[in-house]
């Protein structure tokens, strides 16, 4: 069987039924990417969410459609902040979702319950304010202070100008501060 | 350290050490998997519509056709209104084939569209008219007008203040509804009448991913009274626009303030897929 017509068996052969190389190739191009890049994503989505399953549902859906666009995204420097942009997208729809299950965000703080892993030190009280913020602030914080985008560049992730950035940053660094100023007791005092 | 600096560092912390809880997953199979059921359902979805019209007309019958084809409700202008074109280009062939016709209830439901954000209550209603001046404030062209086959207006009230205002259009052809989309991509720096005490602030439309969509985007308008104005109320247009091959489709959401809180993309991408979803058969 030559290269040229080898039908592949991976699954996506259930659609494409007989793949040339070219596609053997994109695919291949695709798996390698993933290979190298899923484990920082599940991390962004994973920060997102703080749910396991649904961070693998997030990623997993972005990377499906970043297969499907594949052939005409060029730019491969640009193709993490390509699927950083769908997890954002798709984690807002999830909210989306949510909320018009009237399940909307609160303003209380979640019960502490027990913290994973242990943390003696009380350090998760700022990560369980960080869970308390809408989904686009909490986004914009991810981005700006834990994968250290600058303004523009989270900008460009997010779909929105700079002073959208601006503004959604301040506003969640304010809440934070606020939450956490309430009980200073939360932050550090715990030790 | 600077308590400035101390929070940030512990912001920056917190975030560290939970991303280290992350999951290990292989995605790359299950992405594939998916990728195949997306395509696939694109694949049905378009196949249908052409297979329908291949096997119906033949091209000559499908100008017929379009030219004739009722409305999906009565011929009169305004929301919840249909309209038929008086003009269109004559379909070419290939045209015909890759043209989509919209289904015969293309509009999203009361509850698809309620809630947006605190707004509920939000009711079809075809006996009352938009505020004058509503799409040119919105940065729209005027959809009653648009020369499309068939089209589809409704607009959604509440007791409140709030409207939710929804265009589908079937153009002739994917050159005049791909026209129709790049029209907008560059809007102008002012919309529509602005009051003198008033400044209006048009963002650009951003291209945003919407499934079954070959192209999407979205923008918002505000209008925010000046400081002068005492006890005045400001305004948002929130709009997203996608099109799939000659089907445009357009949400429009008014109120006086942006229950997106500046993430007007987050409503308006997953409400044109699902109308979208509803456009099309």
């Amino acid at each position: 069987m030559s290269a040229q017509t080898a039908e592949t068996s991976t699954p996506i052969g259930l659609f494409t039924m007989t793949s040339t190389s070219a596609a053997d190739t994109t695919q291949q191009e695709f798996v390698e990417f993933v290979h190298a890049r899923q484990q920082t994503l599940l991390r962004f989505a994973y920060l997102l969410t703080s749910d396991h399953h649904t961070a693998e549902d997030l990623v997993q859906t972005a990377l499906a459609k970043t297969y499907l666009s594949w052939d005409r995204l060029r730019d491969r420097g640009a193709l993490d902040n390509y699927v950083r942009r769908i997890i954002v997208n798709e984690n807002t729809s999830l909210w989306r979702r949510a909320w018009k299950r009237n399940e909307r965000p609160t303003e209380e703080l979640p019960e502490p319950g027990p913290r994973d892993g242990g943390d003696p030190e009380g350090r998760d009280a700022m990560w369980r304010v960080v869970q308390t913020l809408p989904a686009r602030q909490r986004a914009a914080v991810v981005l700006r202070y834990y994968e250290d985008l600058s303004e523009a560049d989270t900008a460009a992730t997010l779909g929105c100008s700079v002073g959208t950035v601006k503004s959604q940053t301040s506003r969640a660094i304010a809440g934070l501060r606020s939450k956490l100023a309430t009980d200073p007791g939360l932050l550090g005092g715990e030790a | 350290m600077t308590d400035h600096d101390d929070f940030y560092a512990q912001l920056k912390a917190s975030l560290e050490r939970r991303a280290g809880q992350a999951p290990h997953t292989d995605l790359a199979d299950a992405a594939l998997l998916q990728a195949g059921r997306i395509r696939r359902r694109r694949r049905v979805a378009t196949g249908i519509a052409t297979l329908a019209l291949a096997a119906v007309v033949v091209p000559i019958a499908t100008e017929v056709a379009q030219r004739s084809s009722t409305p999906v409700g009565p011929a009169t202008q305004g929301p919840g209104t249909t309209q038929q074109s008086s003009a269109e280009p004559q379909p070419s062939q290939s045209a015909a084939s890759e043209t989509l016709e919209i289904s015969s209830r293309p509009l999203l439901t009361d509850a698809d569209v309620n809630p947006v954000g605190p707004y509920s209550g939000l009711e079809l209603n075809s006996s009352q008219s938009l505020a004058q001046g509503y799409e040119d404030r919105a940065c729209l062209p005027r959809l009653a007008t648009v020369d499309a086959t068939r089209q589809q207006l409704g607009a959604w009230f509440s007791a409140e203040q709030p409207s939710f205002y929804e265009g589908v259009l079937q153009m002739p052809s994917v050159a005049t509804a791909r026209d129709l989309v790049d029209r907008q991509r560059n809007l102008p720096e002012r919309c529509g009448y602005v009051s003198e005490t008033h400044r209006q602030k048009v963002n650009q439309p951003t291209p945003v991913e919407v499934e079954g969509a070959d192209e999407a985007l979205v923008w918002t308008v505000t209008n925010v009274p000046l400081p002068s104005d005492l006890g005045s109320e400001g305004s948002f247009s929130g709009v997203a626009m996608a099109r799939r091959a000659n089907v445009v489709v357009v949400v429009t959401f008014n109120a006086f303030a942006d229950p997106t809180d500046g993430g007007w993309e987050t409503y308006g991408t997953p409400a044109l897929g699902l109308a979208l979803d509803r456009a099309l058969p």
